[in-house]
């Protein structure tokens, strides 16, 4: 099972700004995030809220951004789990969540988002 | 032989005693269940609104019958969709009151009826803390963490080195990011690059999912430190399974509190019951001690007040695990008067357990 997100971020004119990413696995269920450019690995946490700056606008145009989050339900009073992906320093200001409902206390779920910056 | 075997049905029939009051030291997580007095075989847990209507309109058959047997469990924070920016670190802390209200309220809904009676008794109730204490970092914690990092690195890596290795998806995007590409034309090869993304990421190897179910089987969630909860539900019966024909039946309130601690606990509970006939209010404190990881012993006290039949209660209990899932446990000390089986509490019980489970 895993969730799959493409995102086409947008630079636009914003070379010299940095573009940062934040990852949130919400639900209070138990994640943890790699983040790879190309085939280097950028991150390797198990913080729920993972901040990272990708570089600046001329540094990541064109470039591509491996986001992989598994979560566990660990949460008794849910089987809800939840990633959430959030990018600024471009044209604009992304945000996107998703949810996935697992069947049983102690399932986990692959969540993937793809980030390539225009 | 006769000997012992009467002395094994007494020290079973006072086990039984202790057992069920023993459960006192805690709120009931679903007090609706312990007021109609069932063990629901299955209880539906609603992921979210439209699950919940769902169950409703099926277990009532639209609204227009009492179910016979049904059991409901909802926590309204997770339910509408409170919780997509709590973190687990928040969670497993401490937080502001109405903070651990809202996370912890839950509310159960249960019908039962008897096989040989057209009855059927309906509950209701809810629960909720006030203060909630922390889940401690622990090594099978760590265990999970380490695990599902490898497992994310290693689904990164491999989904970087599929794309790379892909004739496809690498000629989409150099379509699109080539220079001077019109926005308009930019959606279709957005979309193309997302649908070839899936199929890869349904190629990759899957998650060690037995392996990351077995860890979080071992991670102990019991909050530790000051816990104060209350619970409260009502009861209605029946007859004829007719709205009209209702009446109460009963209704319970607890209040339990205290410090639990990695090697000392003390918990307090005060337990008010009511019938039509009757009330009845308990109140007393457990005091357990944790020597290691196979020896514990407990000290209880509980008294308990009914219209003309006061009496309390008294007992230590001494478990030593011998075996994993294999508990013998000694109970001695004064029962509640008026039992059938006399008021002296003295049992040796071994307590078998099935598989891991996990603390709340």
């Amino acid at each position: 099972m895993a969730v799959t997100q493409s995102i086409f971020y947008p630079i636009g004119q914003n070379d010299a700004a940095v573009v940062r990413l934040r990852i949130v696995v919400g639900q209070a269920q138990k994640g943890a995030t790699s983040v790879h450019r190309g085939g280097t690995l950028l991150v390797s946490t198990n913080d729920d809220v993972v901040t990272l700056d990708l570089g600046t606008g001329a540094e990541v145009r064109g470039e591509k951004f491996y986001c992989a989050t598994v979560v566990t339900d660990v949460n008794p009073q849910t089987n809800l789990t939840s990633v959430s992906w959030e990018l600024a320093g471009g044209e604009r200001v992304f945000a996107k969540a998703c949810t996935e409902t697992l069947d049983h206390d102690g399932d986990s779920v692959l969540y993937v988002a793809v980030i390539t910056c225009l | 032989m006769r000997a012992s075997s009467l002395l094994m049905m007494v020290a079973v029939a006072a086990v039984a005693h202790a057992q069920a009051d023993l459960d006192l030291a805690q709120a009931p997580a679903s007090p609706a269940y312990v007021l109609l007095g069932v063990e629901p075989a299955s209880v539906e847990r609603p992921g979210d609104p439209t699950d919940l209507a769902f169950s409703l309109l099926t277990a009532t058959e639209g609204l227009s019958v009492l179910p016979r047997h049904y059991a409901l469990s909802v926590a309204p924070y997770w339910l509408l969709g409170a919780g997509e920016r709590v973190t687990f670190a928040e969670w497993r802390r401490e937080a502001d009151l109405w903070t651990t209200l809202a996370q912890t309220l839950d509310i159960s809904v249960a019908t039962a009826s008897p096989e040989d009676e057209d009855l059927t008794s309906l509950g209701a109730g809810l629960r909720f803390s006030l203060r909630r204490g922390t889940v401690p970092q622990s090594a099978a914690l760590a265990d999970l963490e380490a695990a599902q990092r490898a497992a994310a690195a290693d689904a990164g890596a491999q989904l970087a080195a599929l794309e790379g290795a892909d004739s496809l998806l690498v000629a989409l995007e150099q379509i699109l990011l080539a220079p001077g590409l019109a926005p308009a034309a930019r959606e279709p090869i957005e979309r193309a690059i997302a649908a070839r993304r899936e199929a890869l990421v349904a190629s990759l190897v899957p998650l060690p999912h037995d392996r990351l179910q077995e860890l979080a089987s071992r991670v102990d969630l019991r909050r530790r430190g000051w816990k104060l909860d209350l619970a409260g539900g009502v009861t209605g019966d029946f007859p004829g399974r007719k709205v009209e024909t209702g009446r109460f039946g009963r209704a319970g309130a607890w209040f339990t509190g205290g410090y639990d601690g990695p090697k000392w606990s003390s918990l307090g509970v005060v337990r008010w019951l009511t019938t039509a006939d009757e009330s009845s209010l308990d109140a007393g404190a457990r005091v357990v001690f944790v020597g290691s990881s196979r020896f514990a012993a407990s000290a209880e006290g509980l008294g308990r007040w009914r219209p003309g039949a006061d009496t309390w209660r008294g007992c230590l209990i001494v478990d030593y695990t011998v075996a994993p899932n294999r508990t013998l446990s000694f109970t001695f000390g004064r029962d509640f008067s008026g039992r059938p089986t006399g008021n002296l509490l003295a049992a040796v019980q071994l307590l078998l357990g099935f598989g891991a489970a996990r603390g709340t």
